[in-house]
């Protein structure tokens, strides 16, 4: 039997580094456009956040999947951009493929990857947040490729809260079939949207609890209370999921590819739900782009795409073992 | 101990619980109600306690073993993988309420006599909390306890009491001090089932079998000493003692023979259109796992149950009702296969019963909302 709780040091380590997330990561930058994230992409590197499970020989911090998907949760809850969970699995499959140099680039902050979507019905690709990038990272159900790319044009800068741009692939750098490195990859973009989820729930419950009509707190009535209990328990469940497939990962125990499959299916569908939640409880200004919760629907759409879309997802868990 | 001496004692344990589930389970199902379904729980209980399979994390010195939460959750993966009988049969209350209850808030006297006879077969417990007009108000119940001399005078009607028909004892909630109003004033008590006055009448269930009954109580006399758990006038937080056992650790079993049979759902399934929707259940089977093994193992490390509880139990009452529900409609109505014991047309009419028993849906959410996330109590 794996592992089956996270130790309070671990949890505690990664508290302890990912500290600045408040300063750096503060929801309001949202509001300002494009690349959000990327002026601020070296201080990034410098407080380790893209190498956590990078070998020390490449420049990172040498620890396991636990902390990367405590650390995912937590710069998710921030909506952290693509590119952040992109680089960190490029460095990984680059160390992994022996290509050492561009592994540490890319935990140094110097390269830059970005996280792409390929739609189940065209041919063409995307990348999310990609200005500045030289990179793109695809994952598809049974691959991970790691792409240069050669250009790019906006495709929509309107919708999705970060600009998706259609991009033309360049030379293709790595492609593995690796079943941990895909695990891995999953298991992170389940960190990042249960942390979606997380945040929606919360952000959605400190509304609830200061908004008031009818002479007291939304949150009093019935109707607003269960909504953010259903917002709770689908955190929660997402947030264990993850843990669970990262302990798996960590101990190398053969359920961990079925467990970071479940996890991304069931954060997927609980931030989207969560999301669209706090969009309600928020009432009028939940509608409006001057507040966070359209960022939360988005940024689990724009997740859920880059693995393929909850059909993928769901397809992964339908195989019979 | 280190982790690999711990895992390879738990490897150990496993293959000893599989070695003697595979050689002890019954061959028959375990009638649903009446006299039949007391024996078949009595026995099986019984054949559990002498392999030393009963009572695993409670005491030794009351007939446990004291063991760990990981090796509980090992044999309740055991039980569930060979397909032993429903742990949610008459032994339920005894195992996972009374008996929890009595070790947290009973006398040495209780816990000695007691205790022993639950885990060795000897007992079967039902619960008489719920009457006619007190179901989510528990706290309006007004079954009254006249103190006279050494002894309490039951008064009053209790309802919903599965198992009342075959029980031997009832855990059993009662207004002791006359004046009070809501959780002041509450006793909670051990009620023999066969004692003068008390009147049985058992009530079919939507699912067919007549196992949850109404009880009366007609000048029942209980003694005093015996009868009192927790202390007189404070049987709300004994109750709540046993509440906090139901949403941790109690349903564990019931939640990994759940997760077994979404598995097979997904070996069974064949229709393209309900496969995303078993994905699905699949992933949900999942997370309760991962939240339930946390849970508890935490509880444990602790010695307290977290607020937490309340999410999981939710969760799995709902996610009971879809995986039945997809069984249904993957296997079709009346169809031959088998969840457990009975069939699945009988689970998914039972799990009707899993967002009302207890505390209803409605209830877990207002529990959730005010005490996990802190949410303002609605103007009454």
């Amino acid at each position: 039997m794996t592992r089956l709780r996270i130790i309070d040091e671990q949890r505690e380590l990664v508290e302890s580094f990912t500290r600045p997330v408040d300063t750096l990561l503060n929801l309001a930058r949202l509001r300002e456009g494009r690349s959000p994230d990327g002026g601020n992409w070296s201080q990034l590197a410098e407080l380790g956040w893209l190498g956590i499970s990078l070998g020390e020989d490449q420049g990172g911090i040498g620890l396991g999947p636990v902390e990367e998907a405590l650390t995912a949760e937590t710069l998710g809850r921030h909506l952290i951009s693509p590119c952040f969970l992109a680089t960190v699995i490029a460095a990984r499959v680059a160390e992994a493929e022996g290509l050492s140099e561009l592994a540490q680039r890319f935990a140094a902050g110097s390269s830059r990857a970005a996280l792409g979507i390929s739609l189940p019905s065209s041919q063409d690709e995307y990348a999310i947040d990609a200005d500045g990038c030289e990179f793109v990272l695809l994952v598809a159900s049974d691959s991970i490729r790691l792409s240069e790319i050669q250009s790019l044009a906006v495709h929509d800068d309107v919708h999705w809260s970060l600009p998706v741009y259609a991009i033309v692939l360049g030379r293709t750098l790595a492609m593995t079939g690796d079943e941990s490195l895909l695990a891995f990859s999953r298991l992170l973009g389940a960190a990042t949207l249960a942390g979606i989820a997380s945040q929606s729930c919360d952000s959605g419950v400190e509304y609830a609890k200061v908004r008031e009509q009818f002479g007291q707190p939304i949150g009093a009535f019935q109707a607003v209370k269960h909504h953010c209990a259903n917002m709770a328990i689908s955190a929660y469940g997402s947030r264990e999921l993850v843990y669970r497939a990262a302990m798996a990962l960590e101990e190398k125990d053969a359920e961990a590819p079925a467990l970071a499959a479940a996890a991304l299916n069931f954060a997927a569908r609980a931030a989207r739900g969560n999301a669209g939640t706090c969009v309600q409880v928020h009432g009028g200004i939940g509608f409006s782009a001057e507040a966070d919760p359209h960022h939360f629907v988005k940024r689990a759409h724009l997740m859920e795409a880059a693995f393929g879309g909850l059909g993928a997802i769901r397809s992964m868990l339908a195989e019979r073992s | 101990m280190s982790e690999t001496d711990d895992t390879c004692s738990l490897r150990a344990f496993r293959s000893q619980a599989r070695d003697w589930l595979n050689a002890n389970i019954p061959d028959s199902h375990a009638p649903l109600e009446g006299p039949g379904s007391r024996r078949f729980i009595l026995d099986w209980q019984k054949q559990q306690y002498d392999g030393g399979w009963a009572g695993l994390t409670w005491p030794k010195e009351y007939g446990g073993r004291s063991l760990s939460v990981a090796q509980q959750i090992v044999w309740f993966e055991e039980y569930a993988r060979a397909g032993a009988p429903s742990t949610h049969d008459g032994s339920f209350v005894g195992l996972n309420h009374a008996g929890p209850t009595l070790i947290a808030c009973g006398t040495e006297e209780q816990k000695a006599f007691h205790l022993p006879r639950i885990l060795s077969g000897e007992a079967i417990w039902c619960q008489g909390f719920s009457e006619p007009g007190s179901g989510s108000d528990l706290a309006s119940l007004r079954t009254k306890g006249r103190i006279e001399g050494d002894e309490l005078i039951v008064e009053g009607q209790k309802i919903w009491s599965s198992y009342a028909d075959i029980a031997d004892y009832q855990e059993l909630l009662i207004r002791t001090d006359p004046d009070s109003k809501r959780h002041a004033g509450i006793t909670w008590v051990i009620c023999p089932m066969d004692l003068p006055g008390i009147t049985v009448r058992p009530i079919r269930t939507m699912a067919g079998p007549s196992k949850f009954c109404e009880v009366f109580y007609d000048n029942v006399r209980l003694p005093l000493n015996d009868a009192v758990v927790g202390g007189l006038n404070n049987g709300w937080k004994t109750a709540m003692a046993t509440l906090g056992f139901e949403r941790g650790t109690a349903s564990l079993a019931l939640q990994i023979k759940l997760i077994e049979q979404v598995e097979v759902l997904v070996r069974d399934c064949d229709d393209a259109m309900l496969a995303p929707r078993i994905a699905d259940l699949r992933a949900d089977a999942a997370a309760l796992k991962a939240m339930s093994y946390s849970f508890a193992l935490s509880a444990a490390a602790s010695g307290s149950p977290g607020s937490e509880g309340s999410l999981i139990r939710l969760f799995f009452a709902e996610l009971a009702q879809r995986v039945s529900e997809a069984a249904v409609d993957l296997y079709g109505i009346g169809a031959p296969q088998l969840a457990g014991d009975h069939g699945w047309a009988y689970g998914y009419l039972e799990a009707f019963s899993e967002t009302i028993a207890g505390g209803t849906a409605e209830i877990q959410r207002n529990i959730i909302g005010e005490r996990v996330l802190g949410l303002p109590r609605g103007k009454a």
